[in-house]
Order: structure tokens, then sequence, then C-alpha cells
């Protein structure tokens, strides 16, 4: 990184002019796109769910239509959702392959989902023919060769509230130019205390995002903060609210133009996990600050917004009281997906349940009682084995005295819930729970595990 | 520019009743009959004078005497000025011209009615040693519109009244031809509904919703302490009727703790096929709880409101009554639905969680910023087969933060070519890069909507399963329903998934 880096910061009555504006203080889309160049556009594609959960569309189409206007052979347009969802499934949902199709572009299965009906050994066949093994530092990455066969790439970024890095950055969004499933860190050994003391979930989890970003560096960012997303994200909460802060930023580089972004709203570069992690693995921060920054005046730009709950104990979820241990960022994260979507979609389910102990971490706190207790995650589980909750005094027959005598026997404790994985994942805690409490308790999500399983059974 | 007759005359009787009422002078209410003013329905000045009691603190105002100004059209001068006497509760009992003449408006005082008020208050408690409580000015252009509605009262069939009433009053909202001071809270609702709605003319939504009611023939009786209030409303064809009876003259029980009996007195007598029976309390309050609310709702608001609606529809026999008594509560077709897998049991219906769970999956599915179009065809009135559909029309929803932020008619000419609805994909791509992005496009046919307001609401007395399941299947035929990004969520909905989302486990 040691050219000159440009970001814009431009304003407007809609996105589509703020973009037009922001990439024209850089010079025009002519400096980034040439004729005849294949082009690959990265957006957020997360879930079926509308706006802000997926990229702003309007931007999107301006941009399509600027690199059409300087003569693009060839645009992509593309991503990997979010956990067992498929490209297909998203696009489908969404009506994006008409879309883009529509405004001159394609949609990218790059996880060949629109490929119906083939052979398990083909679909092997076209991963390893769709898929580059790269090498990163000390780990090989699977990357789709079509992101770096093109000649340009483009990342728009729609910019939310995020649980662990405070706002989703353009570094997040490329993370997803890998499969959900290349993405996830799982600790397969036993869990270590030193390995949640130093939070090596984060520690592996930053490294990962930033080898994909070394990978294939983006010609073009555009982080957009038209409509930034507060109070709960990236995905749509019950407490996820739009601010309408109307600002573009654009730049020439992933780095710096989030670098700018956090600045916009507020936030200090070097607090931040992913930021910071770069600026001690590179050549510091000097070459940041003499981004040549272009549009609206930082100085003059102060917003402040609604971050994310920090700590899952923080997120109020009834029936469910969190007793939390010692816990690494995996487990925070997984239970912030799990504990929002819970409040969000589930107010009747979470009316019939009984009142629950949800144990998270290393050594968690004790359980409220010995009934419905939930251990969200190996250290949960492991951690607890010989804890008191896991047996219970039952009256019974006395063995001893051939079962002639009443005695205090004990039996192991059946209420508890195991949820195994480090960290879990959130369809099969789902699963579980639906096991667990009986689907006649829970019968929105049993109707949304059917929808969820059909679907993708379906492709 | 003066009132027309039939008006002032209707109006004459009506202030004539109420000052007898009103020196408690002896009447015989039965030789009279007036008209609600500017409308066609007939009623007794003595249920008018109780409704307007009841009506009139809640959504008007709860003090006296107002004064009516006809200014000209370029609001510059007052033609004339009328001062309306009132007992109590806005039943007037006298009205009387007064001359305001030497009083001037400039175009500031249509900014702070307060100041116009005042200076007219300040005048009326000289003269006339009055203190008014409410201010109404017409412009000529309004009376003329009014005198237009209500010189054909006695003639024209109320379809076309209501139609008129409508199209009339959004054009004294719209055109800045009425003020009222201070402003009740329904007109300011009203005003930012029709602002929401994007100054669509009212009166084609009136015939929009005109064209989806089946006929019907049906009574619905408002009661509370004192007042029982009978609404005769028959659809037939392309015309309405409605009667205003005022019950007490009936000899009814109105205090029997069974109301079958006495809603199926009512419904022989007037040869109904269904009647109704509501607390009029109960509803007024909830009107109250409607028109106060911001116009366009918060989501909590609205989840609050359809949380009193449901819970109201939930509350059968308690706070509602009918008759004959809806199906689906008889013991036997409850316990056959239940064996079957079909749990429809009304009274336990989830009002407490459904509002929430339908703000929720809005937001998540379509977006906390979205824009959608709703397409309403009519089958019915096309002659050139099912792939013919004609547009009756197509309007387009944008909400923001899970708050409707406006809805707009669209022009036919964005969804058809040729006399033909174009595909959902095309309409939805096409306009996308004329407006933004549009979330989802939603075609449905009248007749649909007319069946499920025959099959769901209104013929509640009939067993009649087969209706039902066509109606829901005909939601899987695109010539009925068709929606565009195909959503699995809404296409492949199964009511026996649903009834558990929809249906509480226990009572709470
Ligand atoms: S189980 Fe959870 S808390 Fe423990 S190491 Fe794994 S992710 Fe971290």
């Amino acid at each position: 990184m040691n050219n000159a880096f440009s970001v814009s910061i431009t304003t407007g009555d809609n996105p589509n002019d703020a973009v037009i504006k922001g990439i024209n203080n850089l010079g025009g889309i002519s400096k980034f796109i040439e004729k005849d160049e294949t082009v690959f556009i990265k957006i957020n594609l997360t879930m079926i769910t509308g706006f802000p959960s997926n990229v702003n569309f309007n931007t999107l189409i301006e941009v399509i239509k600027l690199c059409k206007t300087a003569g693009a052979k060839k645009i992509y347009v593309g991503s990997f959702p979010f956990e067992n969802l498929t490209i297909k499934d998203v696009s489908e949902e969404l009506g994006l392959k008409e879309f883009t199709e529509y405004f001159g572009s394609e949609l990218a299965f790059l996880d060949n989902s629109d490929k119906l009906k083939i052979s398990k050994e083909e679909k092997l066949r076209l991963q390893k023919e769709s898929f580059k093994e790269v090498e990163v530092q000390d780990s090989i990455i699977k990357y789709p060769k079509l992101i770096l066969n093109v000649d340009k790439f483009i990342c728009i970024n729609q910019v939310n509230v995020h649980p662990l890095f405070d706002i989703h950055l353009s570094l997040l969004n490329l993370f997803s130019c890998i499969p959900f499933k290349f993405r996830k860190i799982e600790h397969q050994e036993d869990v270590e205390k030193d390995y949640i003391i130093a939070d090596q979930y984060k520690t592996d989890l930053i490294s990962r995002i930033l080898d994909i970003y070394e990978i294939k560096k983006s010609n073009l960012i555009i982080n957009d903060l038209f409509y930034f997303m507060e109070g709960a994200g990236p995905f749509i909460y019950k407490d996820s609210k739009i601010n309408p802060i109307k600002h573009i930023v654009c730049g020439n580089e992933a780095i710096a133009t989030d670098y700018i972004t956090l600045k916009i709203l507020g936030l200090n570069p070097k607090k931040n996990f992913l930021m910071s992690h770069w600026i001690e693995k590179n050549i510091g921060i000097s070459n940041l600050e003499k981004i040549n920054l272009s549009g609206e005046n930082l100085e003059d730009i102060n917003f402040t917004f609604k971050q994310c709950k920090k700590r899952i104990e923080d997120i109020y979820v009834q029936k469910f009281n969190i007793k939390k241990g010692e816990i690494c960022s995996g487990c925070f994260l997984q239970s912030y997906y799990l504990l929002n979507f819970l409040k969000t979609f589930f107010l009747k389910d979470l009316n019939y349940l009984p009142q629950c102990s949800y144990l998270v971490g290393a050594n968690p706190l004790e359980p409220d009682s010995p009934n419905n207790i939930l251990l969200y995650g190996d250290c949960a589980i492991k951690t607890t084995e010989k804890r008191e909750f896991r047996t219970i005094e039952k009256e019974g027959k006395d063995i001893k005295t051939l079962f002639l005598k009443k005695a205090i026997i004990e039996k192991k404790n059946k209420k508890i819930l195991e949820i195994p994985g480090c960290p879990p994942n959130l369809q099969d805690t789902l699963n579980l729970f639906l096991r667990y409490f009986k689907k006649s308790n829970l019968p929105t999500l049993n109707f949304y595990m059917k929808k969820l399983n059909k679907t993708q059974k379906n492709s | 520019m003066s009132i027309n007759e039939i008006f002032k005359e209707n109006w004459l009787k009506i202030l004539d009743f109420n000052a007898k009422i009103g020196e408690k002078k002896y009447l015989d209410k039965s030789l009279i009959k007036v008209r609600i003013p500017i409308t066609p329905l007939e009623i007794d000045p003595a249920l008018l004078y109780k409704l307007v009691s009841y009506i009139y603190p809640d959504f008007v105002n709860d003090k006296q005497h107002v004064l009516d100004i006809i200014i000209s059209d370029d609001r510059k001068k007052i033609e004339k000025s009328y001062l309306h006497l009132t007992y109590k509760n806005g039943n007037h009992y006298k009205v009387k011209k007064i001359d305001l003449n030497n009083e001037s408006l400039v175009d500031q005082d249509f900014k702070n009615f307060g100041v116009i008020f005042n200076k007219f208050q300040n005048n009326l408690r000289e003269k006339e040693g009055i203190t008014i409580s409410g201010l109404r000015i017409y412009t000529e252009k309004a009376i003329d519109k009014i005198n237009s509605l209500t010189s054909s009262i006695n003639s024209i069939d109320l379809k076309t009244y209501l139609t008129n009433l409508c199209q009339i009053f959004y054009n004294l909202i719209n055109k800045n031809m009425l003020y009222i001071y201070p402003e009740p809270s329904f007109i300011t609702f009203l005003k930012r509904l029709v602002r929401y709605l994007n100054f669509i003319d009212s009166s084609k939504i009136f015939t929009s919703i005109f064209e989806v009611l089946p006929e019907f023939n049906s009574g619905i009786i408002l009661a509370q302490e004192n007042l029982y209030l009978l609404i005769l409303i028959r659809k037939f064809s392309s015309n309405l009727n409605i009667k205003l009876l005022d019950l007490e003259g009936f000899n009814y029980d109105f205090n029997a703790i069974n109301k079958k009996t006495f809603l199926k007195k009512i419904t022989k007598k007037f040869k109904l096929k269904s009647t109704y029976y509501f607390n009029f309390q109960q509803l007024l309050h909830f009107l109250n709880d409607l028109i106060e609310s911001d116009f366009p709702f918060e989501q909590g608001r609205f989840s609050l409101l359809l949380q009193k609606l449901l819970y109201a529809y939930k509350s059968y026999e308690i706070n509602w009554h009918s008759y004959p008594r809806p199906i689906i509560y008889n013991f036997f077709i409850k316990f056959f639905s239940r064996l079957v897998g079909y749990n429809v049991n009304l009274k336990k219906l989830s009002y407490w969680a459904i509002p929430e769970l339908i703000c929720n999956i809005h937001n998540s599915l379509l977006g906390l910023s979205n824009k959608i179009i709703i397409i309403f065809t009519n089958l019915e009135s096309s002659n050139k087969g099912k792939s013919n559909k004609q547009v009756s029309n197509a309007y387009l929803i944008e909400t923001f933060n899970g708050k409707l932020k406006k809805i707009s008619l669209l022009d036919k000419s964005d969804v058809i070519s040729g006399n033909q609805l174009n595909s959902l994909s095309d309409i939805r791509n096409r306009l996308s890069s004329k407006i933004g992005y549009i979330s989802s496009v939603i075609n449905i046919d009248k007749s649909l909507l007319k069946l499920v307001v025959q099959n769901f609401f209104l013929n509640l007395n009939r067993f009649n399963p087969f209706a039902k399941l066509i109606t829901i299947r005909k939601f899987q035929n695109q010539n009925y329903f068709n929606i565009y990004p195909k959503n699995t969520l809404v296409q492949k909905l199964k009511i026996k998934n649903l009834l558990p989302i929809l249906i509480d486990k226990y009572e709470f």
C-alpha cells in the first residue's frame, strides 16, 4: 500500500447522485474501467431479506450504468450469502437474476447453485473448476476463479452496525467473496483457557478477513452510508433502524476507504479491531493519514449513532436468563445473532417457553434453577460437566436394600439442552430448540424452519 | 353566494327541534323527520340529537357556539357570517346572521388562525356578548361545492352521493377551501391521510372499495345507555341503501344478557340476512384512538391499534354479538376441525402477538426502506378471457423505517402495454429504473377480494368449507393472485401451518 490513496465523501438528494459525484471526484469511472474490460461488482447479499441487510440496489443500478458508459464488456454482480443459503435461494426470492440482466449485468452464481439437478460428482467437479486454491500467509484459501480473472473489481458495501467490528466495513463485505463454510472459524480441538482469554477466535477471524482482502484488491470501493442501519445489525432485527446519513464514501483502496468511513461515524480507527490489526501488520498508520480527501469536509461531518449491543447480557429476550462465563468473540457473535433472531420473530413462542437459563462461555454463572438449562457452545458444555445442576436428587427405591426402602437418589438432569459447537451454528441451534421444547411450543419457529428447510432442499 | 334551500330547510328544522328540546317543550317525534346535514340519510331528530351529543365531545369539541364565515375566493373579503348558537355538545338551536363586514382579512391571517379567531372572538364579545368555541371559514367555491352536493340530495342514489362526498371533501382539503379553528382531530387525521395518499382522489378509493364488496343486507346495532341505533345497510347490484332507526321505540328488552333472541327478532322484523351488535362507547373509544394517532402511524402505534381491533374481534359475545352466530363457534364444527388438525378457535386469537409479528416480518422481508407496487385487476370486466386482465388501479406504496411514507397512484401505462398487463418481473425492473428499486410487485384480482370478503367476513354463519377452500386455492392461481419476486413464505402458505401462529394454545 504505497500508492496515493484517494477517498471522496459525497452527499446528494439520493444515493444515485451521491455515488456519481463520489466517482467523479476520484477522476470519473473511466479512471477505473477501460473499454472492453470485465468487471465484478461485489455487493452485500446476505439473506432473503430486504434493504439494508442487502446492498442498496439503487446504488448498484447507478454503478452498473457507469460501468456500461465506460464500455465494460461484461459486468458480473455477486456475493456469497449467510450460513446455508445458496445464491439461487436469495436470487429467486429477490428476483435478482432478472433484475441484474435487465440492467445489463449478470448475477454470478459463484456457488453453481443455478445448475439444476446435477450429480454429486458433477457438483464437486464444478466446484473444483470454479475455485482456485490460493496460498496466503500459511494457509490455502479457495477463492472463486471468476473474481480472480476479471479485469476490474468493484465493491459496493452497505454500511450497517456490526456487533463485533462496530460497523460493517468493506473489508467484511470482501470477506464474503468466499463461501460461508470457508469463512467459518471453528475450533476442533478441546478448548484451552488461552484460546478464550486471548480471544483467538477473533484473531483468527481478523487474519482470515485480511487474507481475503489481500487475494484480490478492489479497484473501487463504495461504502454506502446513505441509509445507515443502526441499533441492531447487520441483518434486520427488531431494534434495527435506518438513519439517513446521506453520505457515500468512495475510494481506490479498501483500508483507506474504511478508515475514512470510521472517522465519519465518529469512531477511532485505531480502536477498531480490524483496522488496528491491519495497522499493526503493515507499515503503520502514516500512509492512512496522508489520504487525498475530496468532496465534503471531514471535519464538518459529525454523526452519532446507536451501536449494537456489545454484551450479550444486554440483549433482553423474554424467558432467557443469560449466565455468562469467560466467552470469546465466537460465542458472542453467534449468541448475538440467535438472541436477536428470537426476539424479532418469536414473541409468541417465547411466551410459551418456560424460564430458561442460557449458559454460555467457560465456567458460566449458576443457572437460576435446574430446569431448562441451555448450554450454548463447547465451553459451556465441557466446563459444567461436574457442576451440581448436572444431577438432580429424587426420591426412589434404594438399590442397597433391594428396593425395599426409599432413599434419595441422584439422577442425571435431563432438563438440559446441550448446543455443541465452537461456536454453534444458528440453524443447528434452532433445530435443537425445536426438538427440546417441542414443535407445538414453538409454532412460529416450526413454521419458519419448515420453510427454510424446504427452500434449501429445493435448491 | 348563499347556501341552497334544500340544505337550509333541513337545517332550520333541526335547529327548531333542538331549540324545543333545550326549552324542554313537548315533542311528538313521530311527526318530524330530518336529514343528517349534507347527507340524504333521514333520521329522527331526537336520535340525531343523541348521536351528536355522544360524538361531538370526542371528535369535534365539547364547547358552545360556532361562527361560520363565508369569504371571497381571493380570501380578502368577508361575504357573510352566521353565528350558530348551542346549548351544549354541538346541538345548535339557533342561527343568527351577523355583520362582520368591517373586519378585513389578509393573507397573513391564514397562517395563524389563532389571531383571526381572537379578532372575531373580541368582536362578538363586544357586539353580542357571546364567546365562540369554534370558527369555520368557507370560501365561496366551498359553498358552491357543498351546494352542488346538497342540491340533488333528494334525487341521487346513495352510492353516487358518497362518491361525490369523497370528491368534494378531497377538493375542500386539497384546494384550501375550508378552514376550521380549532381543527377537530378527525379533520386533522383525514387531512394527513389525504396527504399521505398523495392526494389520490378519495372517490376513486371509495369506488374501488365499493366494487369489491359483495351483495349484503345487514343490520348494525350500536348500543349504549340511552342509545339504540339500528343501521340498516343493504348493497344490491351497484346500489347502496342505508337507513337509521332508533330502536327505543320498538319495545325490546335491551338489557337481556342473551342477545341472541333480541338480534333474531330484529333480523326477522327487518328481513335481514344478518345483524351485528356493537357497544357504541367502545367503538367511539377505538375511533378516538385512531384519529388521535399521528398519521402515518409509527409501527408501535400501528401494533397497538391492531391489537385492540383483534382483541375486540376475538371477544365475540362479550364485546360484539351477531345473529346468526358464526358457524365457527359451533361446538361440533370446532371439534371436527380440531380433529382434522385445524384449530380455529377465534376466541383464542393471538391478538397480542400477531401485530408485532406482522411488523417484524414486513421489515425483514421487504426491508426497512421499501417500495412495493399493488396492481388491482378485474377479470370480471375483461371480456377477452383470463389472459387479458383489465387493470383497475395500480398503487405505489413506500415505507421507511416501517412507517408508511407515501401511497401514490401509478399511471396505467406503467403497468400495461397494448391493454395487456405486463409481466410482473418486467414491471418491477422497468419501474425500478424509473422510480427507484421496487422490492415487490403484487397483482390481486378484485373478484378474489370479493370472495375473501364474502366467505371470510360476511357469510360467517354458513358452513361452506368448499367455498372457503376455493377462495384459498385461488391465491395459488396466478390469474387471481401473483407476487413477484416469488415469496415462498406467502405463496406456499398453508392454513394448517399458519393456524398455530394465529391461534393461542392457552387462554392468556
Ligand atoms: S465454545 Fe464459544 S466461547 Fe468457547 S472457545 Fe468456542 S466459541 Fe469461544
